[in-house]
């Protein structure tokens, strides 16, 4: 026997060396690279300069008297909307790396890169930071000469290596520093451009700062942050983790409804400064904007046309919430590829990206009826005008554009449009 | 070893037969007399290596084997028919299906890519000894087989190495158990569909497996 255990022994030393793949790898990717700074000098930013040009565009605010057009990465431009029909740039604000941001009447709450502000725009003209929290979303990451993580540069390139070489590992720890910085901080949404509301009771179903009773909200990746919102003051309260793949919130009476890539998440804020776990609703992996209204959610799942999520789902859900703690699904609606809502009167509109807008009859809520679906009119998300019930405004390929609605026949015409 | 239809086990050296019966004297030096429609087989001392409570292994002749193996990014599943000689050696072929995975990361995103493979193999195996648990060294050569799945757009095929060693464990039964622990060695290259949306291009990849397994399965004699 104990030749056997020999055997075995010098068998099993032979084998530890030999667990590791090896090979080369060859592909061509969007190399980041990491940009350290100081990030005083990225606070001092000026807060307003002059008109920009459109080039990336994010989160859109329709108001009645401005309309705000986010640039991911760098800002917010700022259109007098006064003249609906001529809305004109007077200027940019310089948010440096940020993503998203809502509007409550004339407050502008953004995250950028690890803060969190609140800007008063009553004056279209001059901007003016009410406050900022500093570190609000994380701790700053800093490198060996204590220069603070401020993004990541990229660069196209094609690169092959071996698998386990130095040059690998060198990219597994770039690549955990990525990670890091990224799901810490609030990500870029899945959706290229959506709507962050109208100035009305009408909400995007693509935020993820939102603002209810006093208090804001803002999804990261994973958790949700909770401000005290005074007039002047804004105060961070706590952190709450939720569930990974955190997408989207939505406010409706005293629930936040948060959209994940696995599941609804239901809480309870009527003590707004600490809301509650009340529920989730698991749902097939996907993107997933939810839009509560009354007793009745519907919820998109999405993983086709630049979803960024796996697997094979695209429908629109009818969720029972009438019972928060126990949502239970009511339907389902077969779809092509379902981005953002929007309710006009009995009427859900849909956007399916490049598979155009869809419009449904929801006089009886638990079962939408497809009315039409125009594929020319290829957007990601859709808005209620803030004061013509006719007009619907959509983001998506061509910029951001305003069609009619003729509720007779169900056709829309665009009205104008502002390209990017 | 007389083995019963229903079950039950006789050992002893067989004295006596005809068409109507078998004597069989058994080690308190009786004689059993047994009919040949309730025996289900009559094992020679050639033929199996007898241990205490009835338990066996086999010496000589054919056996199926199915096992499944698994390690980090590995899974397989084996099924091959083999010929053992003289308690000592083995040859057989067979057919698995193979699933070998590998990982790597980018600056900004994370890669995964799982090759398929339904290898045929050639193997022999070499008894180190012939006790109730059994050692042998084991290894195989083979055709990696490898096919387009899921994520995978082209692949070309390779060989397939893995040697082994393990234990098999005497049963009354015909079915043995054994576990393996062995190196696995297998060849791919080719492209994979790029999922994340930072990766601009599918992945090309020339790839040795290399993988320590555990395998455990089951050996299926006469």
């Amino acid at each position: 026997m104990r030749t056997y255990v020999l055997i075995a022994t010098a068998f099993v030393a032979f084998l530890a060396g030999c667990n590791e793949d090896r090979g080369t790898i060859s592909l061509t990717y969007n190399k980041a690279s990491a940009v350290y700074g100081n990030i005083d000098n990225v606070r001092a930013t000026p807060l307003f300069t002059t008109p920009q040009a459109i080039v990336n565009p994010g989160k859109i605010f329709i108001g009645t008297d401005f309309l705000l057009v986010g640039e991911k990465g760098s800002g917010i431009h700022v259109y007098d909307n006064t003249d609906p029909n001529n809305p004109f740039d007077v200027g940019f604000i310089q948010l440096p790396f940020t993503n998203e941001f809502y509007v409550e009447k004339n407050f502008i709450y953004a995250e950028s890169h690890y803060d969190f502000i609140k800007i008063d725009l009553s004056t279209i003209n001059s901007p003016v930071i009410v406050d900022r929290v500093e570190y609000a979303f994380a701790e700053a990451i800093v490198n060996d000469q204590n220069e603070v993580l401020l993004g990541f540069d990229f660069e196209i390139v094609t690169e092959s290596f071996k698998l386990h070489s130095p040059e690998a590992e060198a990219l597994n720890e770039t690549s955990m520093l990525y990670y890091n910085y990224q799901h810490q901080l609030i990500p870029a949404s899945s959706v290229p451009s959506s709507f962050a509301g109208n100035g009305t009771s009408d909400k995007g179903t693509l935020n993820k700062i939102t603002i209810a009773n006093g208090h804001a909200y803002v999804v990261g990746d994973q958790t949700l942050y909770t401000f005290q919102d005074d007039l002047t003051d804004l105060s961070y309260l706590g952190t709450s983790w939720l569930s990974s793949g955190v997408e989207t919130i939505y406010p409706e009476n005293n629930n936040l409804y948060i959209g994940t890539q696995n599941s609804m998440i239901i809480m309870d804020a009527s003590n707004p400064a600490t809301p509650q776990h009340i529920s989730e609703y698991w749902h097939e992996t996907s993107c997933d904007p939810v839009l509560p209204r009354g007793d009745i959610a519907y919820l998109t799942l999405r993983t086709a046309d630049f979803s960024g999520c796996s697997g094979d789902e695209n429908t629109l859900e009818v969720i029972d919430i009438s019972n928060p703690s126990s949502p239970a699904m009511i339907m389902e609606v077969e779809m092509t590829s379902p981005y953002g809502m929007g309710l006009i009167g009995d009427y859900l509109f849909v956007a399916e990206g490049a598979n155009g807008l869809s419009i449904f009859n929801i006089t009886d809520e638990d079962n939408p009826i497809l009315v039409v679906n125009h594929p020319g009119v290829e957007v990601f998300d859709v808005m209620p005008h803030p004061t013509d019930p006719n007009r619907v405004l959509t983001t998506g390929y061509a910029g951001l554009e305003q069609y009619s609605i003729d509720f007779t026949d169900m056709s829309v015409s665009l009205v104008s449009s502002i390209a990017f | 070893m007389v083995w019963l239809k229903d079950g039950s086990k006789i050992i002893g050296v067989e004295t006596d037969e005809n068409e109507d019966y078998r004597k069989i004297k058994i080690v308190t030096g009786d004689t059993v007399t047994i009919k040949p429609n309730v025996i289900r087989k009559i094992y020679q001392p050639n033929d199996i290596a007898l241990f205490n409570r009835a338990k066996f292994h086999y010496k000589q002749g054919g056996l199926i084997h199915a096992n499944i193996g698994a390690s980090d990014g590995f899974g397989s599943f084996d099924i091959s028919y083999s010929k053992r000689f003289r308690g000592k050696f083995e040859l057989g072929a067979g057919v698995g299906f193979h699933s070998n995975s590998f990982f790597f990361s980018t600056t900004s995103s994370f890669h995964w890519v799982t090759v398929q493979s339904a290898p045929i193999f050639v193997q022999g195996r070499y008894l180190i000894n012939t006790g109730k648990y059994m050692f042998y060294a084991k290894g195989r050569l083979g055709y990696a087989n490898n096919f387009d799945s899921w994520g995978i757009t082209q692949v070309k095929d390779g060989f397939m190495l893995d040697a082994s060693i393990g234990c098999m464990f005497a049963t009354k039964r015909r079915y043995k158990y054994f576990v393996e622990l062995g190196q696995y060695t297998s060849y791919a290259s080719g492209m994979a569909i790029n999922r994340d949306p930072m990766g601009l291009s599918d992945i090309g990849f020339k790839m040795w497996f290399n993988n320590v397994n555990l395998t455990f399965g089951i050996e299926i004699g006469r």
